[in-house]
């Protein structure tokens, strides 16, 4: 792990995903203090931002970043988990222009709130009077594990139990419960 | 500074009121849109004017927004398809690929390699038919009127082609995951071949009356300048980036269907301006007739679409799948989340000309406004594409 681009970034799961069946070359989950800072990164790095999109889940709503590079094929997910009672994650608006409207876009549909978007107002919905679309009922929601299959992973934060077997509904994290009631 | 009408009493909406918050002295606010001609659909820019130099420019979206992404969640995975192809309507076929792309890569699909050559043959005529229109509706905003009659003339070539193989003239989705929907018909190959000398016989009277003309020169020459820098914090692709120097292009970058075996290159220019991102689709129609040219013959016999390709009913398994093509405005990007029902538990749909626009604000700052149409025009907008 010498080199890497994250390096003394505290990663809560590191992974390699199946290229041919996922398209993505590497599938991170970040706390949300540390986007900021990676996306930094990526950008010294050459990466464009390619796409910021929501995915409403049992446990949370998962915002995922895609960036890939002009040169090679090297499409990254980082993922960033949104707590449904309070869906609230830094913009990286600063850094990557682009990143503006996209997180406007997933405020719109998802009600999640980017702090420090430099315009945070609705982009495709209308500015009044329209509820966040793609929000599911709780019934209708699926846990992260069915969906993300992460692949070979190459680091773990010890606090990150989303992927671990025993993880089941004990492990959700309270507050979401508390909020879903 | 000093408003002569207070803030109850600026009239406009929502967006005009924020953006006249931040007015500064000696200002005109002007809003040009939604119903611009030279905005191609709805699209609205606010513009902040002094004298004619644009100070702040912010587009204002939705007008076509149909929330796309939730139909997705409402219909299966072969019933969605019809949505694609009015995404984008001028390169329908991209569309249609990107999302049954996503698909096969999540059900693990192989498509019959006649099939893959049939794509890429309807593809690129689309691509060039997309060019075409974006060249004669550019020239329009540059007040140019005859190039579109030309272009138009040559598109209707291509829309009968693809009206013989597809049974639509727009908004085509006869892609499926696992193939195509219909083998082509008899003379499908041989308009192709006759096609392709046409077109290129055309292509030196664009270029003596319309590219190289001094007028339309000046409007486009050093207008619009868009440094690499930028088209990776915007993350734009297509023309534009290759306007700017990148040779990037996702058919070589992540290469998909039968791209590899056919030979072509990647227009480049790098004076970024909207005269590179002018003469990148220019030389992109020559390359598409190229690929177009080793196609027809390299096309081989066979089924066209795969043995047990998904059926109405057919359940995904579970997993996520990123899929991406390009586009004729750039990367087209279809991400799959499937719960292994029947219908998509999420769809993302990554327009290149979401990423495209989004840097206008950026780029228009200091610019002539006679300036902000020739810039609009050459970044090819969509705007139910961006909108979605």
């Amino acid at each position: 792990m010498s080199n890497d681009l994250f390096d003394g970034l505290s990663l809560l799961q590191d992974a390699r995903p199946d290229a041919i069946s996922t398209g993505l070359a590497r599938d991170l989950f970040l706390a949300p203090e540390n986007i900021i800072e990676a996306a930094r990164r990526l950008l010294v790095a050459d990466f464009h931002l390619e796409d910021i999109s929501g995915l409403d889940t049992a446990e949370a709503i998962l915002v995922n970043y895609h960036f890939n590079r002009f040169d090679r094929d090297e499409r990254m997910a980082l993922r960033v988990i949104a707590p449904h009672h309070c869906p609230s994650v830094p913009s990286i608006a600063a850094i990557y222009g682009g990143a503006e409207w996209h997180e406007r876009e997933l405020s719109d549909f998802f009600g999640v709130v980017f702090q420090g978007n430099p315009n945070p107002v609705p982009l495709l919905l209308a500015e009044t009077g329209v509820e966040t679309p793609l929000l599911k009922s709780e019934k209708d929601r699926i846990s992260i594990k069915t969906v993300i299959r992460p692949g070979r992973i190459v680091h773990q934060d010890s606090s990150f139990t989303l992927f671990t077997p025993e993880n089941s509904s004990d492990a959700r994290p309270a507050d979401t419960k508390e909020a879903e009631a | 500074m000093k408003h002569i009408l207070s803030q109850e009493q600026i009239c406009g909406d929502f967006y005009s009121r924020r953006f006249e918050e931040n007015r500064e002295e000696e200002t005109l606010i002007l809003n040009m849109g939604p119903q611009h001609p030279s905005t191609h659909g709805v699209l609205r820019v606010i513009l902040s004017l002094d004298g004619e130099y644009i100070m702040r420019a912010e587009p204002v979206l939705g007008y076509l927004h149909r929330m796309h992404e939730a139909m997705a969640e409402h219909r299966t995975y072969l019933t969605y398809l019809p949505n694609m192809g009015r995404v984008d309507y001028l390169h329908a076929v991209a569309w249609n690929w990107a999302y049954v792309g996503a698909v096969e890569r999540l059900g693990g699909i192989e498509v019959p390699t006649r099939a893959e050559y049939i794509r890429v043959i309807t593809c690129e005529l689309n691509r060039i038919s997309s060019h075409l229109l974006w060249w004669g509706a550019y020239l329009l905003d540059l007040g140019a009127f005859t190039p579109i009659m030309y272009a138009f003339d040559d598109r209707e070539l291509i829309l009968d082609i693809l009206q013989s193989v597809s049974g639509s003239r727009l908004t085509y989705s006869f892609l499926r995951p696992g193939g195509v929907a219909f083998d082509l018909p008899d003379a499908f190959l041989e308009e192709v071949r006759a096609f392709i000398p046409h077109l290129r016989s055309r292509l030196p009277m664009y270029k003596a009356l319309v590219t190289d003309n001094t007028i339309m020169r000046h409007r486009c020459e050093q207008v619009g300048d868009l440094p690499l820098e930028m088209c990776q914090r915007y993350g734009a692709t297509g023309p534009v980036v290759r306007g700017s120097g990148m040779a990037y292009d996702v058919r070589k970058a992540e290469p998909y269907g039968v791209y590899p075996q056919l030979d072509f290159q990647i227009p480049v220019e790098s004076t970024c301006d909207a005269m590179g991102r002018y003469l990148v689709r220019m030389a992109e129609l020559e390359q598409s007739l190229r690929i177009l040219e080793q196609a027809v013959e390299a096309i081989p016999a066979g089924d066209c679409l795969v043995k047990g390709a998904p059926k109405p009913r057919w359940k995904a398994p579970a997993g996520e799948s990123y899929f991406a093509v390009e586009g004729a405005r750039g990367k087209i990007g279809v991400h799959l989340v499937s719960d292994g029902s029947a219908t998509p538990y999420r769809c993302k749909l990554r327009a290149p000309g979401f990423s495209n626009l989004s840097l206008f604000a950026e780029l228009a700052q200091g610019t002539l406004l006679s300036d902000a149409v020739s810039i609009l025009g050459s970044l090819d907008l969509v705007i139910p594409e961006i909108d979605r």
